[in-house]
């Protein structure tokens, strides 16, 4: 019954990975141009396509998994949805531009690449990068045992004030992130309103997390701006079709 | 009589045929192996979903290896490759200090199966170069070969990239071949 029940897990997890790569920054290689990337670099969580799986693993040492062949534990799946490209891009190229060095298309350019930008540490936020992993360490803590299994005896509230601290960008990918499973595991379910809103409120104050404050990162708001948009709009389709049921 | 007479030339002079299966976890090197082995060149290979196959002939004895995809998720599609496997590569990434229980575990699954219990057992601990990494002695002693009955295995220390200890590797398959398959 147990395993019947880790294998549910298992491909849960499998969908919620296949839901980040859904997220239009997801949609590109983090280190190449290449489109539709169906691999996972577990060691930075970014999304990367089949070449570059190659040379990361390889040269680089970081570790690969094929989202298609490959298990995802619940910590790995935190991490990727605190990470992903968009994160990664912050914290690797914070400060690149296409005039230091153009989009990598050979091999060798990927490879000149990644050096400059793993090695040389060329474009990397270096703040940014250790309190991104001080982040999810809190939040691995917080969650998970040593083993790596999810904490369960913590009473939700609990859970949801400690994901209200997490800044602005987390929570608004975890809300397109939504569905209908979701709150089994984590209980971010903070969006959904406790009870039947009238149909005059407009939902998108609902998607918008309730700390939605400058940040000071005005650059991140507007990119997000689009996502929260996106948001409020499956939010909207999640609440319309539980109503119905 | 001709027919006889021939079948017994074969087994003086002739080639051997030799079934291998290549397993071990995700990024151990099993495919980098495998086209060392084959091309003699050192490939950038991509995870593998599935397997590849090549036969390699090395002393008179053609290896057709099979290289399975070690990734969590496809490793219970191993136990399909077993059937007449006559000896087993186990490739073990010696830099990986964290995985190296599930190595162990994922091979006592392996050698416990009934279609494998008369292969040969052969290890290789690969990537040799790479600092801080463990010795065959250690692999040996981490994996409890000792402790296994009624098994011929052989730790061999390896490094994939420039080809060194797999030839000699090879070259223990074919000479303990003889051991079993008469």
């Amino acid at each position: 019954m147990s395993l019947f029940l880790a294998k549910k897990q298992e491909d849960l997890n499998q969908k919620k990975v296949r839901d980040l790569l859904r997220l239009k920054e997801n949609k590109k290689c983090f280190d190449c141009p290449t489109k539709s990337p169906f691999f996972v670099n577990t060691t930075i969580q970014t999304f990367i396509c089949a070449r570059c799986s190659g040379l990361v693993s390889r040269e680089v040492g970081h570790r690969v998994k094929a989202i298609s062949a490959s298990k995802f534990s619940g910590a790995e799946l935190l991490a990727l949805k605190q990470g992903g490209n968009g994160m990664a891009i912050k914290i690797w190229l914070s400060n690149y531009s296409t005039h230091d060095a153009p989009e990598p298309e050979s091999d060798d350019d990927i490879r000149a690449f990644m050096r400059q930008k793993y090695y040389e540490n060329k474009w990397l936020d270096r703040a940014l990068l250790l309190s991104h992993k001080e982040k999810v360490r809190a939040l691995l803590a917080k969650q998970f045992t040593e083993d790596g299994l999810p904490i369960v005896t913590k009473p939700r509230t609990k859970l949801l004030s400690g994901f209200s601290r997490v800044p602005l960008i987390a929570d608004s990918e975890m809300n397109i992130m939504k569905d209908d499973d979701e709150d089994e595991e984590f209980g971010q379910d903070q969006v959904a309103p406790p009870m039947p809103i009238p149909d005059c409120v407009n939902p998108v104050t609902f998607a918008l997390p309730p700390f939605a404050s400058p940040t000071g990162r005005g650059s991140m708001e507007s990119e997000y701006s689009s996502f929260s948009a996106k948001s409020s709009v499956s939010v909207q389709e999640d609440y319309v079709s539980s109503k119905r049921r | 009589m001709g027919a006889n007479m021939s079948k017994a030339l074969a087994k003086i002079f002739g080639t051997k045929e030799m079934r291998i299966l290549m397993l071990g976890l995700d990024a151990a090197g099993k495919t980098t192996i495998l086209y060392k082995l084959k091309l003699n060149q050192s490939v950038t290979t991509i995870p593998t979903v599935g397997f590849n196959v090549e036969s390699v002939t090395y002393k008179n004895v053609k290896f057709n290896v099979w290289d399975v995809g070690g990734q969590d998720k496809i490793r219970n599609l191993w136990r399909h490759y077993y059937t007449g496997t006559q000896g087993l590569i186990f490739v073990i990434d010696c830099q990986d200090r964290n995985r190296i229980e599930e190595a162990r575990q994922e091979l006592y699954r392996i050698i416990s199966d009934r279609e494998m219990k008369d292969c040969l057992l052969l290890i290789f601990a690969n990537k040799q170069d790479l600092p801080g990494s463990f010795t065959p002695a250690e692999v040996t002693d981490i994996l409890g070969l000792a402790k296994l009955r009624e098994r011929i295995w052989y730790v061999h220390p390896s490094c994939a990239t420039t080809g060194d200890g797999l030839f000699e590797g090879l070259n223990w398959l074919s000479q303990n071949v003889k051991a079993i398959y008469k």
